[in-house]
């Protein structure tokens, strides 16, 4: 397509602003986690660290009382800690919520079986219904089953809260798929699950790359609801310790900064890997 | 190897009014090729599948052999289908793809190559057994099909529009190889087609269905020259036969100038139907081009002339009746020597060879005795 040059003028503008806009609040949190406290606190603020330093990541991963870096300290490893609780909720979560998902929106997809369309869209319009509005009761049900401060909990509750909207983009994808394949396999000898197995499932590498890239990016990120369900260590995944680090009287704003900083390292390692799949998935096709 | 039988089998979609297939009664002779043969949305597919397992049969039986198969799983029933998309597994390698079903059913990796290798050879796709669909051409993805049907030695073979997606040249030489693959193998086959000449060059015998009712069943010449009904006479031949409404006229039919005479059995027929019109039929190769004073000469005006090389077709209207009165009454389609064609426009006479026509009831559209 050709377009006039005031016309590419005007898109090159647009997305680049659309791009700083995105982007700036990263690019401050890089910097003021590579700063000082005393940098971060010079008035006029400046852009860059006047002296670039790792401290904050060091004291960050490795516990110190080193004051150098401001009032607020990380205990000792507690911010890797949250790291591996947010990794372990997040692979748990993301193969729970993959293997129903796939298997319900392929049966939604293909099978017919009475109620179909009923189950389908009652499953699909918790979608819509918003955290908070059950948070009350989400909690006393995780406090009566024993679920909180576990991870287990969490699993749970992404599982329920993520699956329709997975299962959903899984079964407009099989929808898409021929479905010649599949009969070929049942008048090959396979049974229905043998099919699924040898034959819709490997059609399905792309869609499946696709919706793990999705589930682990909304998962990575929840807040309100581990912010519910955790109080300890044991459970508390990143996003919520690191609100923590800011305190009453000071708040330790390298320290902050490279904590986001790092949290934001694997869902952006995702995202890239996985990114030509996410866009498949989003436009239909594969 | 088995015959094939359709019992009075229906299948109706769930919320569709009228049946897509109708109590189909269909036997199927060991070795037997048949084609299901129909315009679009007639029901041969779906009798195709039905056969497969593919689809529920509502109402009576079908039975593959001795064994009633009406409510087994597609896989129980010993049969091999190719697909018009041909339904590759577009993640396997052609051996995969063909060996597929072996691999299923437990057979040794021994077994599963040889006989792999030896449906290659067959079908001459020794040099792509390693390479995925996606690379190999119309022509050779429809091989593929073909090799994992044969690679079982199934007891039927389902074959639903297999041609369709290969163009015209491909299509002619693979229906023949087709054909013969089928003969050598003498598997029993089910072939669905559009083409009704697909239909008459593969098939030991042809049904025709039209909405979801079979409307004959024979051999491809039989089809051709005792059409059982109007549907069949129109549906059959290419060109079409030529299918007029003429008046009763003593012991003969009219039509403006075209005079056919009617056989004692035809007129009789009649008289018990109390008709005065019929439905006549003739092919364009039972017409003559003769001249104005011959009796039963009608005139024609010539719109185009299909010249083909060995053969050529005149296509044109009957002068004495208006052009497009809607009915398709007057026009007329007649095979003519290629080297002696009429010009575009002119006029000519033409004569319906004696005993050549095909008639039948007005009111219920099947053949008369003659």
């Amino acid at each position: 397509m050709t377009r006039s040059p005031a016309a590419q003028l005007v898109r090159t503008v647009v997305i680049s602003a659309i791009v700083l806009w995105s982007l700036a609040p990263i690019g401050i949190g890089v910097a003021t986690s590579l700063s000082t406290q005393a940098d971060v606190q010079e008035i006029p603020a400046h852009w860059l660290p006047h002296h670039a330093t790792l401290d904050a990541y060091r004291s960050l991963l490795g516990g110190t009382g080193d004051s150098r870096a401001g009032g607020t300290v990380s205990e000792s490893g507690a911010f890797a800690h949250a790291m591996w609780n947010s990794a372990s909720i997040t692979l748990m979560s993301t193969l729970a919520i993959l293997c129903v998902a796939i298997s319900a929106g392929y049966a939604f997809a293909r099978l017919r079986f009475p109620g179909r369309g009923a189950l389908f869209w009652a499953i699909v319009a918790t979608i819509v219904v918003p955290v908070f509005t059950v948070v009350i009761a989400l909690f006393g049900l995780m406090a009566d089953a024993h679920l909180i401060d576990r991870k287990l909990g969490l699993v749970l509750v992404f599982v329920s809260t993520t699956t329709p909207l997975a299962m959903w983009l899984v079964c407009n994808y099989v929808k898409g798929l021929p479905a010649e394949p599949e009969e070929a396999a049942l008048i090959d000898g396979c049974t229905r699950w043998q099919a699924f197995w040898h034959v819709v499932l490997p059609q399905m590498r792309s869609g499946i790359a696709a919706l793990s890239a999705i589930v682990v990016l909304s998962v990575w990120g929840e807040f309100l609801i581990p912010l519910l369900l955790t109080s300890t260590s044991a459970s508390k995944p990143v996003t919520v310790l690191i609100p923590e680090y800011v305190g009453k009287y000071t708040t330790n704003y390298p320290l902050l900064a490279a904590a986001g900083v790092l949290a934001l390292l694997p869902p952006a390692v995702v995202a890239l890997v996985l990114n030509r799949h996410i866009r498949g998935m989003l436009s239909g096709s594969s | 190897m088995a015959s094939v039988t359709y019992d009075k089998a229906s299948r109706i979609y769930p919320g569709a009014e009228r049946p897509a297939v109708d109590a189909l009664d269909l036997d199927i002779a060991d070795g037997e090729f048949l084609v299901l043969v129909g315009p679009s949305g007639c029901g041969k597919s779906t009798s195709l599948r039905m056969l497969a397992g593919l689809e529920e049969v509502n109402h009576g039986q079908i039975r593959i052999g001795d064994r009633d198969v009406t409510h087994l799983a597609p896989k129980d029933r010993d049969i091999a289908m190719v697909f018009q998309s041909y339904a590759l597994y577009p993640h396997m390698t052609v051996a995969q793809n063909m060996g597929f079903a072996l691999k299923i059913a437990g057979r040794s990796k021994e077994e599963i190559t040889s006989r792999v290798a030896e449906a290659a050879k067959i079908l001459d796709l020794q040099s792509h057994l390693d390479r995925k669909p996606k690379a190999l051409s119309g022509g050779q993805r429809q091989r593929v099909a073909m090799g994992r049907a044969i690679v079982r030695s199934p007891q039927v073979f389902l074959m639903d529009e297999p041609l369709s997606n290969l163009d015209a040249k491909l299509r002619v030489q693979t229906r023949t190889q087709i054909a013969a693959l089928q003969r050598r193998l003498g598997t029993t086959t089910v072939y669905v087609t559009h083409d009704q000449v697909e239909a008459m060059t593969m098939g030991d015998r042809v049904a025709v269905l039209k909405d979801g009712i079979l409307a004959q069943c024979d051999t491809p010449l039989r089809l051709y020259q005792q059409p059982a009904s109007v549907f069949v006479a129109g549906f059959i031949g290419s060109p079409g036969m030529n299918i007029a409404e003429f008046k009763l006229d003593g012991t003969d039919a009219v039509l403006g100038q075209a005079r056919v005479h009617l056989a004692s059995a035809t007129l009789t027929a009649l008289a018990e139907e109390g008709a005065d019109r019929i439905v006549v039929g003739f092919r364009p190769e039972s017409v003559d081009l003769v001249t104005e004073n011959d009796p039963d000469a009608f005139p024609v005006t010539v719109a185009v002339v299909e010249e083909l090389g060995s053969d050529a077709f005149l296509h044109g209207w009957h002068s004495d009746l208006p052009r497009g009165d809607g009915t398709g009454n007057g026009q007329i389609i007649a095979r003519v020597d290629p080297n002696h064609t009429p010009a575009k426009g002119s006029r000519v006479y033409l004569r319906i060879q004696p005993g050549k026509g095909h008639f039948f009831s007005v009111t219920t559209a099947q053949r008369l005795p003659s």
